[in-house]
């Protein structure tokens, strides 16, 4: 375990990611796979994780799909348990499980209290269970890697976005804490912020999200794009990274979703600084 | 190297890159780093004793540096050293603007002198090779622009009103650049490092009680271990990546 590949490599490594059927999720499991580990998929719905399972194991990896309610937390100890058992350690968490669409787009005076609570749960909540869940195993174990998952809403806000901005600001600040308190035990905390990418979640909730036309780069993101990151931050190459925030988002975060390209308004000669 | 498929997610084979310094101590780490992932590295900078283990560094990883001894702050000496660089590679796909400094003092006592000093060393360095070499990337297309920073491009200090400031002009000019290049095939992005020693034997005789105090992993950090985001924004797969700072600090920017 000398060079530096040898450092990104996962093998031997058990990963537990929860929504990992679909969309970024799927990306991350297939990522995290092809680095060496063995990767337990989490999710509500049986076809996704096995269509995930059978090209892990197509590839000739080590999975395990486990039907998952992240929002019920005796089926999140049952999880933990089962990957802890199975592959006698979990050394990568990754809170991927979240809603992206359904989430609101209404004004608040018409929200309800179960809609609220349906998103905070999912997003939020969730990750709370799953780190809670594992927290012990890897302090005794004197190492592991949580990894979050937020949004560019979990730093910005956004025109009758609610309770996704509220719950991927939640999900932030549960990063910060983890990576606060857990660090001292060699347990480090990080936290993805993906952009726009082109998954079945987003594309659904196109109404609400700006146009690939507003992302700086020009283009939404490819799911096999958030893979690399994932397995950085799984592996020993980021045993130095603890409480950070990884964005993304083809440079949505460095300014605003405005138009890019942008001029200046006046012709340099013109500028009241130069004269 | 390893034929495991993460080398070919990190892998920088081919490339270019020249790593800027200005006396500072991580430049051999963040040389070899660039080197072991398969980049052709060349060292820029003015000091000659950096330029020195910044080469022995490469070359233990079996790489063959291009050492060039240049004053980063005057403009025609950065482009004589990237027509250099030019004729010898025809291009250069990652620039690495490794130019930060420590300079505290209480404010009243900064002289201009020093300042100016200190603004030639780092921000006017940083800003003609960002210029000077961006310009290739643009007609390339291409480019990876990453800047070492530190804590102080979020963070204020007493008595670091000049250095926090710098930082502080180095973490925009990553946000504005990486925008205004973000359709031109180059990102640009910064690593702010937290506290960190050059090897473990350093960090074991360490007797100060910072990490204990101050950084939620307990350690410092140790230099080989810029090489993992590094290479990741060196690489191709970095291409949905722009205009952001990466904390690289055992959690110190995630406390209170």
């Amino acid at each position: 375990m000398n060079t530096l590949f040898d450092k990104f490599n996962l093998s031997e490594n058990t990963a537990v990611i929860t929504g990992g059927g679909t969309g970024l999720g799927r990306e991350m499991a297939l990522a995290l796979s092809r680095a060496g580990a063995y990767v337990i998929i989490a999710g509500r719905r049986q076809n996704p994780l096995k269509e995930v399972a059978d090209i892990i194991i197509h590839e000739g990896g080590k999975c395990l799909p486990v039907q998952t309610d992240v929002t019920d937390s005796s089926e999140v100890n049952r999880l933990l348990d089962l990957s802890i058992k199975k592959f006698r350690k979990v050394d990568v968490l990754v809170n991927n499980a979240g809603i992206v669409a359904g989430q609101g787009g209404k004004p608040i005076w018409e929200i309800s209290d179960s809609e609220w609570r349906n998103v905070i749960d999912a997003n939020l909540t969730g990750s709370f269970y799953c780190a809670r869940a594992i927290s012990q195993h890897m302090i005794e174990r004197g190492s592991g890697k949580i990894i979050n998952v937020s949004s560019g809403f979990g730093l910005r806000g956004g025109r009758d976005n609610y309770m996704y901005a509220s719950s991927k600001g939640g999900v932030i600040q549960l990063t910060r804490a983890l990576a606060t308190s857990l660090g001292r035990y060699g347990v480090t905390s990080n936290c993805l912020v993906p952009g726009i990418f082109r998954t079945e979640g987003t594309i659904k909730s196109q109404e609400q999200l700006p146009r690939a036309e507003f992302v700086p780069v020009g283009r939404l993101g490819i799911p096999n794009e958030i893979g690399p990151i994932v397995v950085f931050l799984a592996s020993q190459a980021s045993n130095y990274m603890n409480g950070s925030l990884f964005s993304v988002d083809g440079g949505a975060l460095a300014g605003g979703y405005a138009p890019t390209d942008h001029k200046p308004f006046k012709e340099l000669s013109e500028n009241i600084l130069l004269t | 190297m390893s034929q495991n498929p993460v080398s070919t997610m990190f892998d920088l084979t081919g490339k270019l890159a020249i790593v800027t310094g200005n006396g500072s101590e991580l430049t051999p780490s963040i040389s070899a780093a660039l080197s072991e992932a398969g980049a052709m590295v060349v060292i820029a900078s003015h000091i000659e004793t950096e330029i020195k283990k910044a080469t022995v560094a490469v070359e233990e990883t079996g790489g063959t540096p291009l050492a060039i001894n240049v004053d980063l702050s005057n403009s025609s000496e950065v482009e004589d050293m990237l027509c250099t660089v030019l004729s010898q590679a025809g291009k250069v796909d990652i620039l690495v603007n490794n130019l930060g400094i420590d300079f505290y003092k209480p404010f009243v006592d900064v002289t201009l002198n020093e300042l100016n000093t200190v603004i030639d060393r780092t921000l006017r360095s940083t800003f003609l090779c960002s210029q000077s070499i961006g310009t290739q990337m643009l007609e390339q297309n291409f480019g990876r622009i990453i800047h070492i920073g530190s804590g102080l491009m979020d963070r204020g200090l007493p008595n670091g009103v000049v250095t926090s400031s710098i930082y502080g002009y180095i973490r925009q000019m990553t946000a504005s650049l990486g925008l205004e290049w973000a359709t031109k095939g180059i990102r640009v992005n910064a690593i702010a490092t937290g506290w960190m020693l050059p090897n473990s034997e350093e960090i074991q005789d360490d007797r100060t009680n910072i990490p204990s105090k101050y950084i939620p992993l307990k350690r410092y950090g140790e230099f080989s271990e810029i090489a993992g985001l590094l290479v990741y924004l060196s690489s191709d797969n970095s291409d949905f990546v722009t205009g952001q700072v990466f904390h690289l600090d055992g959690g110190l920017i995630a406390h209170a």
